[in-house]
C-alpha cells in the first residue's frame, strides 16, 4: 500500500513557458499562451501566479504537501511582462496560522435540537434484541 | 376592444392620471390598479399605452376581464376580478396523495383563481402519472361557484391503468434474432410475471437506455457500420400498452487492423502512448468499440499523470470496406483549458460544509476532471447522511472557468427510543437509547444506551471521530457495562464491563485496517442447575487483548450493493496481562449479483471462526455460538455442542464454526415506494470443538450429574422464505425457516424478526 | 339550565361560519391578546376565506401574517405577507408585510458552517424593503440587518478560505479571501481576510504580495489585532506573545474534536 499522490492547481509546461518573452509579451498574449493564473495579487494585477501543489496521502498520516511549483509572471505599469520567476516548496515560509477567528452568529445546531429532531425514528436494532 | 393602434387619443390630455375612473373592482383598490397600469403621466397617453396597460393588468392574474375605454375627460377602466379560491380538492386519486398533488400545483386557497393556472395544474398532475408509467391518466379541473365571488377548485382524476409494453419488435436484424436482441435491452414485454417486475412498464428514459445498449451490443461485436434508424413507441388505441419497434441497419462485421498514435500537442512523446496499446493481441480480432474506449481512457490517464490535464484523446477509425479491416489512430490534441474556480455546497442544513468538502477530490483552482467528479459523488453518497446527492459543473465567470455545485438533501441520521416497563423479577425498567451518525453535523458518531432495570444495568457509550485532526484516521472510544442474560439458552448471567479504544484507516482505495485494544472484566454466574460444562467457568476474570480487522470492500455500491464482494478478517490476541490467553479469528466473504435491472438481488456469504487457547481450556464467555441471525431456522445458540444429560440442556458453544448463507430477494408486485420485498434463503453451518468433553459434577451439587459432551462437527441446513420491510424503525427482515438437516438436540426457531436489509 | 359541559367551558363557541366578519376579527384579536398566536392566525385566515371582499379581509390578511410570524409559523407568515404585498402593494401596511417576509428568513439564518440559502433570501427580501419602501420606518432597521447578513455571507467565505489555507491549498484560499476583500470590505471579516492573505502569500514565498496585504490592513485597520498578527508574521518575531492557546497536541484535539472548530 504505497502512498498515493494528488496534484492540484495548474502550472504551464516548460515548453509553453519558454515562449513567454519579458519585454515583449503583454497580459493578453500571456493569457492566450498559458491561460489565466491560479491566483493574482490582491490589490494590483502586477503579479500573476500559477501554482501547482503535489499532496501525498498515506494511510493515517496527515496529507502532506511534498512539492509545490509557483510560476510568477510580473508585469510593469503598461502591462508588459517584466520577469518570469519560478519558486519551489523551499521558498515558501512555514506559517503558524492564527487559530483565532472573527466571530459569526446564526442559529447553531444544538445537541437538544438534533436529539429532538430524531424523536420518532426508533432504531430497529434496539426494538428487536439482536444477538449473534 | 381597445382603440385601434396609433390614433392619438382625443381629449386624454396632460394630467390624464387624475381622471382615471376604475369600475367593477371589489377587493383590489383603485390605487393598486393604477400602479399596475403604469400609465405615463408626463405625456399624452397613446393607444399603445392603453394596450400595454391592459396587458399588464391581465398579467397580474387578478382579473377575469379588463376593458380600458377612453372617455371625454380621461379614461374609464372596467375590471372584473378573478374569483378567490375558497378550497381545493382532488377526487379519484389513490396512488398520489393529496399533499403531494397540492405541492406540485400553483393554485392556492385564498389566492385568485385563473383558468390558465388551473389548466397548467391539471397538466402537471398528468405529468406525475406519466412518470409513474400511467399514460392513460386524465385530469379535469372543475369549478364550483360559491357566494362572494369565490369558487371551489376540484381536480377530477382518472388514474387509468399501468401502461405496459405489449410487444417489442426488430426490423433489419440479420445477424442476431429478435429474442437475442430482446435480452440485450432493459425494457421487457408485459407477461404473467409483469406483476412482479417494473421493467415492463413503458418508460421513455429506459427506451433511450435501450438504444445505447443496442448500439454498444453491435459495436462491440465488430459491426462498426451499425446504425439505429429509428426506435418508435406507439400507444395502443385502448391506451393499455405500447408497441415498440427498433429499425436497425447492421452493416458488415469488421476486424481490428493497425494501431497508431498521433500527437499534435506540445511536449508529449507518441512512443510512451503507443506502448500502452496491446496491438499484438488485438490486430485480427473482431472490432470492439468498448475496447477502443478503454484504451482512450488509459491514454488520457497517462497524459494526466504527465501533468497534461487538458489533453483530449480522439480515436479515429479508417475503414477498409473491401476486406473489412479497421485501423485505429488515437489523436492526442490540446483540449480546452477549463478550471474549477469555486466549489459551492448547498442544501447542507445540518452537516457542516467541511465534512462534505473533505470528500471532494478536487480543490478550487484544479483542472476540470469528470472522473474525479464521479468519485466525489459516490464518496459523498457513501457518508450516508443524505437522501440525494448531486454534483454538477455549471458555467463560471469565464469560458475557461466552471463552478462545481454540490447539492445535497439531508435525511435524519439518528434515532432515539425510550422504553419504560415493569418486569416482575427486575422491577421498573427504563431504557434510553440514542444513536446519531452525524453528531452536530460534524460527521462524528455517538451511541449511548442506558438501561436501568432493578438490579440489571446496561451502559454502552461510544464516540467516533471519523477524520481525526483531518487525517484519514477514525478514532473510537467505547466504554460499556453489559448484563447478558443467557439463562434460558445456557443458564448463566454474564456481567461484562470494559473499555475499548480503536483506530481505523484506509490502506488503499478498497482496503481498511482497524486496530483495537480491549480491557474487560467478566463476572459469570452459572445457575445452580446449570450444566457442569457451564459451572466450570463460574467466577470472574480479566481480559486484556489487542486485535485488528482487515476489510477489503469491492462492492459496487456501499448502501445497496448489486455486484462485487466484501471480504473481512478479524483476529483478537488476548494475553497482554489479564487471565485470558487465546487467539480468536473470524473471517467472512460476501458476494452480490443483481438481475433484471437489479430488481432481483442474489447474495452468498461464507463465514468461519477459530478459537485457539494457550494454557487452560477455552471459556464459555469466549466460545462461538451459532443460531438465530447467524443461522436462520435455528434459535439463538440453537446448534453446536450441548449438555443433553442434565435438565437445563445448556448450549456450551464451540471453538470452531463454519456457515454459508445464500439468499435471493425480489419485488413482490407492490409499488416501489412501499419498500417491501420478498426473498428466499438457504443457510448451512456447523459449530464444533471443545478442549475437553468430560465435565465432572461440581462438588456438593447433587442437582446435576457429570456429562460427556459430543463436540464433533455436524452439518445443519435450513431453508425458507423472507420478507424485507423498509419500516419507520429501519430495515426489518422477517424470516420463516425450516431446518432440513439438524441434530435432535438442536433448538430450532421457525419464525424470526430481526434487523436486516435485502442486500 | 346550562349543561354540565357548558358550565366548564362557557357558552359553546359559535362556529366561524355563523359569525360576521367583524365578530371573527374580534375573536382573532382576543386570541392574539391571549397569546395563542397560531389560533389567531387561523381565525384571521377564515375572514379572508369567508368574506374575501369585506373591508376586514385586508386587515385580517396583515394580522394573520403578524400572528403567524409571532407564533413562529414562518412559512404561513410568509405566504400571508406575500399575498398582502401582491394585493395591496401601495398600501401603508405593505412595507410591514414585506418586512415580515424578510424577518421570516432573517430569524432562521443558520451558522456559517451550513447552507446559506436562507441568508441569501433574507438579504434579497431586506433589500426589497429598502428599495420599495425607502421612507417607511422599517427601511432603517432593514438596512441595519442587511449589514449583518452581508457579514454572515462574508463569514462563510472566510470559513472555506481557512479550510483551504490549513490544507496548504494557498491559491484557493487567496481567491476566497479576495472575494471578502473585494465584495464585503465593509464587514467585520475584512481585517481577518487581509491577515489571511498575508499568511497565504508568505506561505507561497511571495513576500512582496504579503507585505502589500499587510500594508492595506495596517492602513485601514491600524488598531486591529489582525494587523498585530500580520506585523509579527512579517517581522518574523513575536513582539507580544500571542494570546493563543498553546498549540500542543491535546489543545488541537480539544479544539477540533470537542469544540468542532476548523483550525
Amino acid at each position: 500500500c504505497a502512498p498515493h499522490m494528488r496534484t492540484h492547481g495548474y502550472v504551464p509546461i516548460p515548453e509553453a513557458l519558454a515562449r513567454i518573452e519579458p519585454g515583449l509579451d503583454t497580459r493578453s498574449s500571456v493569457q492566450a499562451k498559458i491561460g489565466r493564473p491560479s491566483a493574482s495579487g490582491a490589490f494590483d494585477e502586477t503579479g500573476w501566479y500559477y501554482v501547482s501543489t503535489v499532496v501525498e496521502h498515506y494511510t493515517f498520516y496527515e496529507p502532506k504537501v511534498i512539492d509545490r511549483t509557483v510560476i510568477a509572471v510580473t508585469f510593469d505599469e503598461n502591462d508588459v511582462v517584466e520577469a518570469v520567476d519560478r519558486f519551489g516548496l523551499q521558498d515558501g515560509r512555514l506559517v503558524d496560522l492564527t487559530t483565532r477567528t472573527t466571530p459569526t452568529y446564526g442559529r447553531q445546531l444544538t445537541v437538544i435540537e438534533q436529539i429532538v429532531s430524531n424523536l420518532g425514528n426508533v432504531n430497529a436494532g434496539d426494538v428487536f434484541s439482536d444477538e449473534d | 376592444g381597445p382603440m385601434s393602434a396609433h390614433a392619438q387619443v382625443a381629449g386624454a390630455g396632460q394630467g390624464a392620471q387624475s381622471q382615471i375612473v376604475i369600475r367593477g373592482n371589489r377587493r383590489i383598490e383603485p390605487g393598486t390598479i393604477i400602479s399596475y397600469m403604469a400609465l405615463p403621466s408626463d405625456r399624452a397617453i397613446t393607444a399603445e399605452d392603453l394596450n400595454a396597460a391592459t396587458r399588464r393588468l391581465f398579467d397580474t392574474g387578478l382579473f377575469r376581464d379588463v376593458r380600458v375605454i377612453p372617455a371625454d375627460r380621461g379614461i374609464v377602466v372596467e375590471v372584473q376580478e378573478n374569483p378567490s379560491i375558497n378550497e381545493i380538492a382532488f377526487e379519484g386519486n389513490d396512488i398520489a396523495k393529496d399533499e403531494d398533488l397540492l405541492r406540485i400545483i400553483s393554485s392556492r386557497p385564498r389566492f385568485p383563481f385563473t383558468p390558465a393556472t388551473a389548466e397548467s395544474d391539471a397538466q402537471a398532475i398528468i405529468e406525475i402519472y406519466r412518470r409513474t408509467g400511467r399514460y392513460g391518466a386524465q385530469v379535469e379541473p372543475v369549478i364550483i361557484e360559491r357566494s362572494e365571488n369565490r369558487v371551489d377548485l376540484v381536480f377530477e382524476i382518472d388514474e387509468g391503468e399501468m401502461t405496459g409494453v405489449s410487444s417489442i419488435d426488430f426490423v433489419g436484424n440479420r445477424a442476431f434474432s429478435d429474442s437475442r436482441l430482446r435480452d440485450e435491452i432493459e425494457t421487457r414485454e408485459s407477461d404473467f410475471l409483469s406483476v412482479f417486475f417494473s421493467s415492463d412498464v413503458y418508460d421513455p428514459d429506459r427506451l433511450e437506455l435501450d438504444k445505447a445498449l443496442l448500439r454498444q451490443f453491435y459495436l462491440s461485436r465488430g459491426y462498426a457500420d451499425f446504425s439505429l434508424l429509428s426506435a418508435t413507441a406507439e400507444l395502443a388505441p385502448d391506451r393499455t400498452g405500447f408497441f415498440i419497434t427498433f429499425d436497425v441497419e447492421e452493416g458488415e462485421q469488421y476486424t481490428f487492423g493497425e494501431f497508431d498514435v498521433q500527437v499534435n500537442a506540445e511536449g508529449l512523446d507518441a512512443e510512451d502512448f503507443l506502448a500502452l496499446i496491446p496491438a499484438e493481441d488485438l490486430t485480427g480480432e473482431t472490432y470492439d468499440a468498448t475496447e477502443v474506449e478503454e484504451i482512450a481512457n488509459e491514454l488520457t490517464d497517462l497524459a494526466g499523470e504527465k501533468g497534461f490535464a487538458f489533453v483530449r484523446v480522439q480515436p479515429r477509425a479508417d475503414k477498409d470496406t473491401e476486406d473489412r479491416i479497421i485501423d485505429i489512430t488515437f489523436e492526442l490534441s490540446e483540449g480546452s483549458r477549463i478550471f474549477i474556480e469555486r466549489i459551492d455546497i448547498e442544501g447542507n442544513t445540518a452537516t457542516l460544509d467541511r465534512v462534505i468538502r473533505r470528500e471532494v477530490e478536487l480543490v478550487e483552482g484544479d483542472a476540470f476532471d469528470a472522473r474525479k467528479i464521479r468519485l466525489t459523488r459516490s464518496a459523498i453518497r457513501g457518508l450516508g447522511y443524505f437522501e440525494r446527492v448531486e454534483v454538477e459543473a455549471e458555467p463560471g465567470s469565464g469560458d475557461d472557468r466552471a463552478v462545481l455545485k454540490v447539492k445535497v438533501a439531508e435525511k435524519s441520521t439518528g434515532s432515539i427510543n425510550f422504553g419504560i416497563g415493569y418486569s416482575s423479577s427486575a422491577g421498573p425498567i427504563g431504557t434510553v437509547a440514542v444513536t446519531e451518525r452525524n453528531f452536530l453535523g460534524r460527521g462524528q458518531i455517538v451511541n449511548a444506551t442506558v438501561t436501568a432495570a432493578g438490579d440489571t444495568q446496561v451502559y454502552d457509550l461510544s464516540f467516533t471521530e471519523p477524520k481525526f485532526l483531518d487525517r484519514d484516521l477514525a478514532v473510537t472510544m467505547r466504554g460499556f457495562f453489559i448484563q447478558d442474560d443467557r439463562d434460558d439458552e445456557s443458564s448463566f448471567q454474564l456481567n461484562r464491563a470494559g473499555f475499548e479504544p480503536s483506530v481505523a484507516f484506509p490502506l488503499s482505495e478498497d482496503a481498511t485496517l482497524q486496530l483495537d485494544y480491549s480491557f474487560s472484566r467478566d463476572d459469570l454466574e452459572a445457575a445452580f442447575n446449570a450444566s457442569p460444562a457451564i459451572q466450570v467457568d463460574d467466577g470472574s476474570r480479566f481480559k486484556s487483548s489487542v486485535g485488528y480487522t482487515l476489510s477489503y470492500d469491492k462492492r459496487n455500491d456501499r448502501i445497496e450493493p448489486t455486484g462485487g464482494y466484501l471480504a473481512r478478517i478479524n483476529q483478537e490476541f488476548a494475553g497482554l496481562g489479564g487471565d485470558a490467553q487465546f487467539v480468536k479469528t473470524r473471517a467472512s466473504i460476501k458476494g452480490w449479483q443483481g438481475f433484471f435491472d437489479d430488481d432481483l438481488v442474489a447474495s452468498i456469504e461464507v463465514e468461519g471462526g477459530a478459537l485457539f487457547t494457550f494454557g487452560d481450556d477455552t471459556r464459555v464467555n469466549d466460545r462461538f455460538f451459532i443460531g438465530g441471525n447467524s443461522l436462520r431456522g435455528f434459535a439463538a445458540e440453537g446448534i453446536g455442542p450441548r449438555d443433553t444429560v442434565n435438565a437445563s440442556r445448556d448450549a456450551v458453544g464451540g471453538n470452531f464454526f463454519g456457515v454459508v448463507r445464500a439468499q435471493v430477494s425480489f419485488p413482490i408486485g407492490l409499488p416501489e415506494e412501499l419498500g417491501i420485498y420478498g426473498g428466499a434463503f438457504v443457510d448451512a453451518g456447523t459449530l464444533w470443538g471443545l478442549n475437553r468433553t468430560y465435565f465432572d459434577a461440581p462438588a456438593g451439587n447433587t442437582s446435576v450429574s457429570a456429562v460427556t459432551i459430543d463436540d464433533d462437527p455436524k452439518i445443519r441446513v435450513a431453508a425458507g422464505g423472507l420478507l424485507f420491510i423498509d419500516s419507520p424503525f429501519g430495515p426489518i427482515e422477517l424470516s420463516v425457516g425450516f431446518p432440513i438437516v439438524k441434530e435432535d438436540f438442536d433448538d430450532d426457531e421457525i419464525f424470526r424478526v430481526s434487523v436486516g436489509t435485502r442486500f | 339550565c346550562t349543561s354540565v359541559k357548558e358550565f366548564f367551558t362557557g357558552p359553546p363557541e359559535k362556529s366561524v361560519e355563523e359569525l360576521t366578519a367583524s365578530e371573527i376579527y374580534e375573536r382573532g384579536q382576543a386570541q392574539l391578546a391571549a397569546g395563542s398566536e397560531v389560533a389567531a392566525a387561523r381565525t384571521f385566515n377564515e375572514i379572508e376565506r369567508l368574506y374575501p371582499f369585506s373591508q376586514f379581509a385586508k386587515r385580517a390578511n396583515i394580522m394573520s401574517a403578524y400572528a403567524s410570524y409571532e407564533g413562529g409559523q414562518y412559512t404561513d407568515a410568509r405566504s400571508a405577507a406575500r399575498r398582502y404585498v401582491e394585493l395591496y402593494p401601495s398600501d401603508e401596511d405593505a412595507a410591514y408585510a414585506q418586512y415580515i417576509i424578510a424577518l421570516t428568513y432573517y430569524d432562521n439564518i443558520s451558522d456559517v458552517g451550513r447552507d446559506q440559502n436562507i441568508t441569501r433570501n433574507a438579504l434579497q427580501e431586506l433589500t426589497e424593503v429598502v428599495r420599495r419602501y425607502p421612507n417607511s420606518d422599517y427601511a432603517r432597521d432593514a438596512a441595519l440587518k442587511i449589514d449583518l447578513t452581508l457579514d454572515h455571507l462574508a463569514g462563510k467565505e472566510m470559513e472555506i478560505g481557512r479550510y483551504y489555507l490549513k490544507r496548504g491549498h494557498y491559491s484557493s484560499a487567496i481567491n476566497r479571501f479576495k472575494v471578502v476583500v473585494d465584495e464585503y470590505q465593509t464587514t467585520s471579516q475584512a481585517p481577518e481576510a487581509l491577515h489571511r492573505l498575508t499568511e497565504a502569500y508568505l506561505a507561497l514565498g511571495l513576500e512582496r504580495e504579503a507585505i502589500a496585504s499587510a500594508a492595506v490592513l495596517g492602513h485601514n485597520y491600524p488598531g486591529s489585532d489582525w494587523y498585530v498578527a500580520s506585523y509579527e508574521l512579517l517581522t518574523g518575531r513575536d513582539i507580544v506573545p500571542d494570546n493563543d492557546e498553546a498549540d500542543g497536541f491535546f489543545s488541537r484535539v480539544y479544539r477540533q474534536v470537542i469544540q468542532g472548530k476548523w483550525l
